[in-house]
Parts: C-alpha cells; structure tokens; sequence
C-alpha cells in the first residue's frame, strides 16, 4: 500500500478518520513549534510563551469565524478592518460613560449595523462583493475618522479585562462555540455551505439567497465587532486610519478562515480557524525569536500557509479550480 | 493650532490639504493648492522622490515652497536635492536630526543602567526609522567606547506596525524571547505601538524594570513617567511647522531672497521628557500655551533667517519657561 492510499484510509476510518484534521493541525502546531524550538531553545515556546501566542491569536480566530460565513458562501468582503476600527471607536467612546456595557454593545451593535448596511447595498447593488465593501471601506474609516475627531482613543485602564486572560479567553471561546452552532444546527450554516457550493442549485431548492447573503454579512461583522472588542482590549487604544490603511486588518483573520476552508472537509472549520491562527501565531513569534526580518517573516509565513493548503486542499486530476 | 496662531497674527490665509502620505496625492496636492492660487506651501512630504514634481510645480507656478519634517537627502536622492538648490522657489527645509534623536535617546537609556536593549521599528525600510536606527547605533556604539568595561548591547529590530494590538503583539514577542533585555526602544510609529508595547510589559509584569524609551509624546505621557512604564521619551517637535512657515512668509515678502545656488535649511531640537515633572512643564508652556505669542511670532516674521535659525536652534523647555516668566 503507498502512502497516498494509506493516508486516504486514515482519512475515510470510521474511529480515526473524525480526527484526521484535526490531528493533521495538531502535528502541524508542534512541528513549527518543535522547529523554533530546536533553532532557539532559550527563548521560544515556553508555555507561558505560549498562552502569550494563544492570547493574540484568539483575537484574529473570533474574526475570522465570521470571516468564514462569507467566504465560504463565495464572496469577499474587504470592509473587516474598517469595521475593527469604527466599531472599537463607538466602543471606546460609549464605554468612556457606559464603563463596560458599553465597550460591548458599542462594538456589538457598529459591527451589526456595518454587516446589515453591506448586505443590503450588496444585494440591492447587485455588483461584486469586493467592489461593495471596498467602497463601503472608505465611508467606514471615515466614519470612524469624524466620530472619533480625528483623535486617538485609548480604553479607560479599569476596562481592559477583556484583552487579558481569562477574559479575553471567555469570550473567545463563548464565540467559538456560537459559530459552531451556527454552522451546524442553523440554516444559516447550512446554506452558506450550499451557496458556496452551488448557488444556482440552492436558489432553485428554495433557498432565499439574498435574505441568507444579507444574514451572512450581518454574522460575519457580528463576530468582527467582538473581534474589535478583544482587539481595542488588547492594544488598549485605536486610532482612525484612512486611504485603506484598515486594510491591513484584513488579511489576519482571512488566513486564518483559509485554514477553515482547507480543512473543513477533514474536520470543524471553526477549530481549524482557531489552531490555524495559533500556527500563524508561532510562526511569527518564532521568527521574533530568531531575529529574523520581518520581510523574511512575511516571506515564510504566505509560503506557509500557501504549502499547507495546497497540500491539504489537493485537487483530483482534472478538477476545474476557479 | 501653532500655524493657525502665526496666520493670525500675520493677517495670513491658510489652505490645508490633507495627502496621506501617498505620493501622487502628494503631486496633485501641490498642484491643486498652485490652481487655488496660494502664495507659498510648506509641505510634508512623504518621499524625496515626490519633490521633484512639487519643486517642478512650484517653479512652473512661481509659488515659494518649503519642506517641514522632512529634508531631501544629498546622497540617496541626487537630482531631487540638485533641483532644490537651483530652484528659485524651493525656500529651503526645517526638519529634525533623526540620527541625534535616536543617539540621545540611546546614551539616556545607557547612563540610566539599561545593559541590553530591544528595539521595535514601525516598518522596514522607513527613512525615519532608519535614521534614528542609525543614532540608536552610534549612542550604544558611543557609549561602548567610553565604557569598554560595562557594554550596552542593542538587539536587531522588528516591526510592530502602526496599531497598538501589533505594537503590543510584537513588543511580548521581542520580550519574551530575549528575557533578559531590560529596555526597549519603541522607534515610533504614531504613538500606537508605543501604548501596545507599554501594555505588553504591564502584562509581563515588568513596568518599571523595563526601560522604555520613544518618540512622539503620548496624551498621558505624565502618567506614564509617573508608573515609570516611560523611561524618556522625545517629542514635541510640532513648531517645526512654524518656521517652515516663517521662511515661506518672507520669501513671498521679498525678505529671504532665495538663492539659486543652494536653500535655507533648519534643523530643529527635538524636546526630551524623562520625568513627570519635565511633563508639567512641557504641558504648561507648549500645550496649554503656545511656545510662542502673538507678539513674538510677529517679531519673528522680520527675523533675518540667520535669527530665525538661531530661534529654531535654542527652543527647549527651560527656554520657553525663562522667556515667558520673565513677561
């Protein structure tokens, strides 16, 4: 038996086969981490360490389970980290009186607005996700701009339990466990799948495609505006960008989406994301750790991620791959 | 606010166009402001290669031009500073000695008891950056040679971005991974990276062990010396603008013939806070009032450039502080 047929079996094993991606994650987490680790034993990878690359992750893993509820539905939607940006913003300022409720709902509410907005000009448009949300980028960030005055916004030093453990661990793991729900026991999950998968097809079982496109986009900046939360608590401060420069926000929680998508067919995409980011994680301390450059990290880490999804992801002979 | 107060008091209409620091935006910025029929424009550019546009501009346009926080460099942009000094309208430059910045901010670091120093950058390749990399390496170098026998060490930088969860990201990973580093150099940035590097150390437990130092004065930069979570920091430098506008002005008047064999060129002190009380004072005589009045900026306005330089040159604190007591 060759190694191809070999793992082919592993992964279609009745007891094994369930864990195959996540294992598959697993063993990728420690070898990077056993890679730094053996290159500089001294300064990487401890588990306090550790906790610190989880901590910082976790952060990109709860954007990019919302991330995924409109990837996978095939569309693309730039306006994420303007959305981090105008939402930590309202955030900052309604806690400055409301204390925590309202660095939450702040937050909360900006990112369901900013999904209910870019869902329906969207659908009522009709032109091209990326298009919509690249527009809708600019207004955001300078809505942020003009609520914020121009000025840097910094969290109150008695409201920033939410960038520290255990706090930023709780609501993590509540949103990690929400977006599994919502991917497995919903509609919503359900049809995002089949939107991604074929929209023609879903459109004549039934389903509603805006209603559920709409619904996508108001998920995913639900979970972006939690992200804020975690983010502006982390940081402790947030200042407006303009001409794009949220864009930079972006790609963080999409790489790790990647690795749900990948890996969705082996395992729950919502645990892919969050071990996924915890790789991205490593990687970049591990660099840190070894001095090495940042353009020498970026270099790695977009090979990384490319080798591992080609890998993960490889194509039958012959598939169409649009 | 200090350009507001000059235009003021000079009877001056001020046009301001925001460019981002995008190149073409800084072209077209310089052209809109020539069709808007402005006098003079100082700018801040965002790279030595845009000036040539912007100098060709002023020419065409016979509209005087001076940089502020910025100067073209002689060696890594020749034509750009060849044009500038054959000009007959690009006045001439005030920017900050980025290289003596970041010597001075290395010896306060070394004089203060910090043996090995960690240092985070904004982005590679950045021109500041680089210059204050260059005088972080000669004041640890400096410092070396004067004390062979008690070594100062200064890591290789990384990059934390212009946001404070990446400032923060990278300042734990540069800290945990050297354990034993007791200071860090936050280069800059826009104070972001600053305040996420100070909540890392908070979260490791070591504000007050771990020597900060950095440039741009955060709002609560008091607080920061007080927690001692600021080692020192420089800053302050927001009248640089100031005497770029002071040149333009008189150049439109016919004061400062501009040569066309060379510029004028100011280069301007940057201030240096280390304790809460240098704060108290910074706040009191820069941000609670101007470091200079209306009286004073119209004195300054018939300044002979030499004078000018001269004004630029001796701006500190205790400067501001004997000036305005003495009134």
């Amino acid at each position: 038996m060759t190694l191809s047929e070999k793992i082919q079996q592993l992964k279609t094993h009745k007891v094994y086969g369930r864990y195959y991606g996540v294992g598959l994650l697993v063993m990728l987490a420690f070898l990077f981490w056993a890679f730094f680790k053996i290159l500089t034993p001294d300064n990487f990878g401890s588990w306090e360490a550790l906790s610190y690359y989880l901590q910082y992750s976790i952060i990109y893993s709860v954007g990019a389970c919302g991330v995924y509820f409109i990837v996978t539905m095939g569309l693309f939607d730039f306006s994420i980290g303007a959305n981090v940006v105008l939402s930590s913003i309202v955030g900052v300022i309604l806690s400055k009186t409301f204390g925590y409720p309202g660095l939450i709902i702040g937050c909360v509410i900006t990112g369901i607005i900013i999904g209910i907005l870019n869902g329906f000009i969207y659908v009522k448009l009709k032109i091209p996700s990326m298009i919509v949300t690249v527009g809708l980028m600019l207004i955001y960030e300078s809505l942020a701009y003009f609520v914020a005055k121009g000025e840097k916004q910094s969290l109150a030093s008695d409201l920033r339990g939410l960038g520290v453990a255990p706090g930023n661990i709780i609501v993590s793991a509540i949103m990690f466990v929400l977006a599994y729900l919502i991917l497995k026991y919903t509609k919503m999950g359900t049809y995002a799948h089949a939107i991604g998968s074929n929209e023609n097809m879903a459109k004549n079982m039934g389903v509603n495609i805006n209603k559920y496109k709409v619904l996508g986009f108001v998920t995913q900046h639900f979970f972006v505006g939690v992200m804020a939360i975690l983010a502006v608590s982390y940081g402790t401060s947030m200042t407006a960008v303009t001409e794009m420069s949220s864009m930079a926000r972006n790609f963080t929680p999409l790489m790790g989406c990647f690795f749900g998508v990948a890996f969705r067919k082996y395992c729950s995409p919502i645990v892919a994301i969050v071990i996924g980011e915890f790789i991205i994680s490593i990687i970049f301390n591990g660099f840190v750790a070894l001095g090495a450059p940042t353009t020498i990290q970026n270099l790695i880490t977009g090979a990384a991620l490319l080798i591992i999804v080609a890998l993960t992801l490889r194509s039958v002979k012959g598939t169409v791959v649009k | 606010m200090i350009l507001d107060a000059a235009a003021k008091a000079l009877g001056v209409e001020l046009v301001y166009v925001d460019q981002n620091h995008i190149s073409e935006k800084v072209t077209a910025s310089m052209e809109t402001l020539a069709a808007a029929g402005c006098d003079g424009v100082i700018i801040c550019n965002s790279s030595s290669a845009e000036m040539t546009s912007v100098i060709n501009t002023a020419n065409e346009n016979k509209i005087y031009v001076a940089q502020f926080f910025r100067s073209i460099n002689k060696e890594s942009n020749p034509n750009e500073y060849q044009l500038a000094v054959s000009s007959p309208y690009y006045v001439g430059t005030v920017h900050e000695d980025e290289v003596d910045n970041g010597y001075q901010l290395a010896q306060v670091l070394a004089e203060k008891g910090y043996r090995k120093i960690a240092l985070m950058g904004w982005e590679p390749g950045d021109a500041t950056f680089l210059a204050r990399w260059e005088g972080y390496k000669k004041g640890v170098e400096g410092w070396n040679k004067e004390h062979p026998n008690d070594l100062v060490e200064l890591l290789e930088p990384q990059y934390g971005g212009t946001t404070s969860d990446t400032g923060r990201a990278t300042a734990e990973a540069i800290l945990s991974s050297n354990p034993d580093a007791d200071a860090l150099i936050v280069a800059g940035g826009g104070g972001d990276p600053l305040i996420g590097a100070i909540q890392a150390i908070e979260g490791l437990g070591k504000t007050g062990q771990i020597g900060v130092a950095s440039t741009d004065f955060l709002h609560d930069l008091d607080v920061q010396l007080q927690k001692g979570a600021i080692t020192v920091e420089s800053g302050g430098h927001f009248a640089d603008p100031l005497f770029a506008f002071m040149m333009v002005y008189n150049a439109v008047r016919g004061k400062y013939e501009v040569p066309t064999d060379g510029f004028y060129e100011i280069v301007f002190p940057y201030i240096f806070v280390s304790s809460s009380e240098d704060y108290a004072n910074f706040q009191k005589y820069f941000i609670d009032e101007l470091p200079y009045n209306e009286e004073e900026m119209k004195a300054m306005a018939d300044y002979s450039f030499d004078q000018l330089k001269e004004t630029a040159a001796k701006l500190s604190i205790e400067e501001v502080m004997q000036r305005h007591s003495e009134k």
